[in-house]
């Protein structure tokens, strides 16, 4: 008896960190109201980023593209000041006002399923990595993402955006 | 439940993002020109019948009070993550390269020109935010306190960014200043450096803020800022200029006349679109090419960190 009690409790036990694992996390509705900023987590040896992106949508698909446009925005415009070193916190497109200046490559860039989407991809895409947040009318999600910054580099190259 | 879990979250990302180690602004600390005044370490020279008091840093480093705040205010800002330039170092390590210079420009033409020692340091250093430093000891019997004022100074645009001012508690004579002066200002630290922070991170996306003045030589060439030049004025050309080159395009007007125009809050992008670092000179460079291509000559006359100088008409 004291055997099978040992095996029920172990299996809930075992269940319910299972459960806890693969339950993401959420947080007050207030964040899916507010505009947070992409971090940068791990400089891998493999010249990808693994960085902390936010994104808000009507709906949790909207959000998480929203989110990984917004990483790519922030690596191509902006840089990291922390997290990174060397050259990989500088934007790639230093030039003055250059998400401006080539808008003509960067709108259909960045078009829902555009070609953003080759260089970012969500790090395991398990719902434990995920953060949302619901509010009434938006939704904020918060998702770890993986960005092949030199792949990037290497297409605004050939492309004629930066030079060589 | 839920509350618990966000709050609980975010308090863990916000620790994390702050045990982080963010790019710091470079930070020089120099003494304020009141404290300067008060134990004679200015000179009073004469531009155009008017005097002006000019600090001379290289006279008040050799201070020993100042040496000793000097070592507390490192410390402290040290700790903080702001290591500061030390002015009296980067003074004795170009002291050979100027006299190289100046030999080797009065080989060449004569003459050399006049210039300003604090320019010629902030040029090399490039300071991004100056620390200025004032403080009076207080004798109270067989103890002292310490009243400090500390001023933080944008070095491109010279405007103040954070100030705050303090007194310490009275302490024994044997206790000596760095200890002193590292005890007041422990507690005002905190929220000086965030604001800082605060700038820097304002700096990096919005560039730094400085002045451009350009001039046209009077020469007898003819040339003014309302000559035209394939059909727009010269005035135009370089306001055009302006508005692509600057971050956001975010500048002013200040002045505009047929033989001067002046712009301030220029914001000036911190990096060129090679990935170097760009100071007034540079930027104005960019201007001087502009202007060559288009047939019109000029010199770039850009002698600080944060302003600008052209001349036009000649090189």
């Amino acid at each position: 008896m004291k055997a099978k009690i040992f095996t029920f409790a172990a299996l809930i036990a075992c269940l319910s960190s299972l459960t806890a694992c693969h339950s993401k996390t959420e947080v007050a509705s207030t964040y899916a109201y507010t505009s947070l900023e992409t971090v940068c987590l791990n400089q891998n040896l493999d010249s990808t980023l693994t960085v902390r992106a936010w994104g808000r949508g009507t709906n949790k698909g909207d959000a998480i593209e929203q989110a990984k446009k917004n990483a790519i925005a922030k690596v191509l415009f902006e840089g990291f000041s922390s997290g990174v070193k060397g050259d990989d916190r500088l934007p790639l497109v230093m030039e003055v006002n250059g998400r401006e200046r080539y808008d003509y490559y960067f709108a259909p860039f960045f078009k829902d399923g555009g070609t953003y989407r080759k260089f970012v991809k969500e790090n395991d895409g398990t719902r434990a990595s995920r953060i949302e947040s619901s509010g009434k009318s938006m939704t904020g999600y918060g998702v770890v993402l993986d960005i092949d910054r030199k792949a990037l580099r290497e297409r605004l190259i050939k492309d004629g955006i930066l030079k060589p | 439940m839920k509350q618990i879990i966000s709050i609980s979250l975010f308090a863990t990302m916000a620790l994390w993002a702050g045990s982080m180690s963010a790019e710091a602004p470079s930070v020089m600390l120099l003494p304020d020109k009141t404290w300067c005044n008060s134990n004679g370490y200015v000179n009073r020279i004469d531009v155009g019948g008017k005097t002006r008091v000019i600090e001379n840093y290289e006279e008040a480093f050799l201070n020993e009070e100042l040496t000793q705040i000097k070592t507390g205010v490192n410390s402290i800002f040290s700790q903080r993550g702001f290591p500061l330039k030390d002015y009296l170092a980067q003074t004795e390590g170009d002291d050979e390269d100027e006299m190289e210079e100046e030999a080797f420009e009065s080989a060449e033409t004569g003459s050399s020109l006049a210039s300003n020692a604090h320019d010629q340091i902030m040029n090399k250093a490039k300071p991004d935010i100056l620390l200025k430093i004032g403080w009076i000891i207080n004798q109270v019997g067989f103890n002292y306190s310490i009243s400090y004022r500390l001023e933080a100074v944008d070095s491109y645009s010279n405007k103040s960014i954070a100030a705050v001012t303090g007194e310490g508690e009275p302490v024994g004579r044997q206790t000596p200043l760095t200890a002193s002066i590292g005890e007041s200002m422990r507690s005002n630290m905190d929220e000086f450096c965030s604001q800082l922070m605060n700038h820097f991170a304002d700096i990096q996306a919005n560039g730094r803020e400085m002045r451009m003045n350009f001039r046209i030589i009077d020469n007898g060439s003819g040339v003014n800022f309302n000559t035209e030049y394939g059909g727009k004025e010269l005035g135009s050309i370089i306001y055009d200029w302006m508005h692509e080159n600057t971050q956001a395009h975010r500048f002013n007007e200040r002045t505009a006349t047929r033989n001067r125009r002046a712009y301030d809050q220029v914001r000036v992008p911190m990096r060129d679109a090679s990935g170097k670092a760009m100071n007034a000179r540079q930027f104005v460079d960019g201007l001087r090419k502009h202007l060559s291509s288009l047939g019109i000559c000029a010199e770039n006359i850009s002698s600080r960190l944060g302003t600008g100088g052209l001349a036009i008409g000649e090189k």
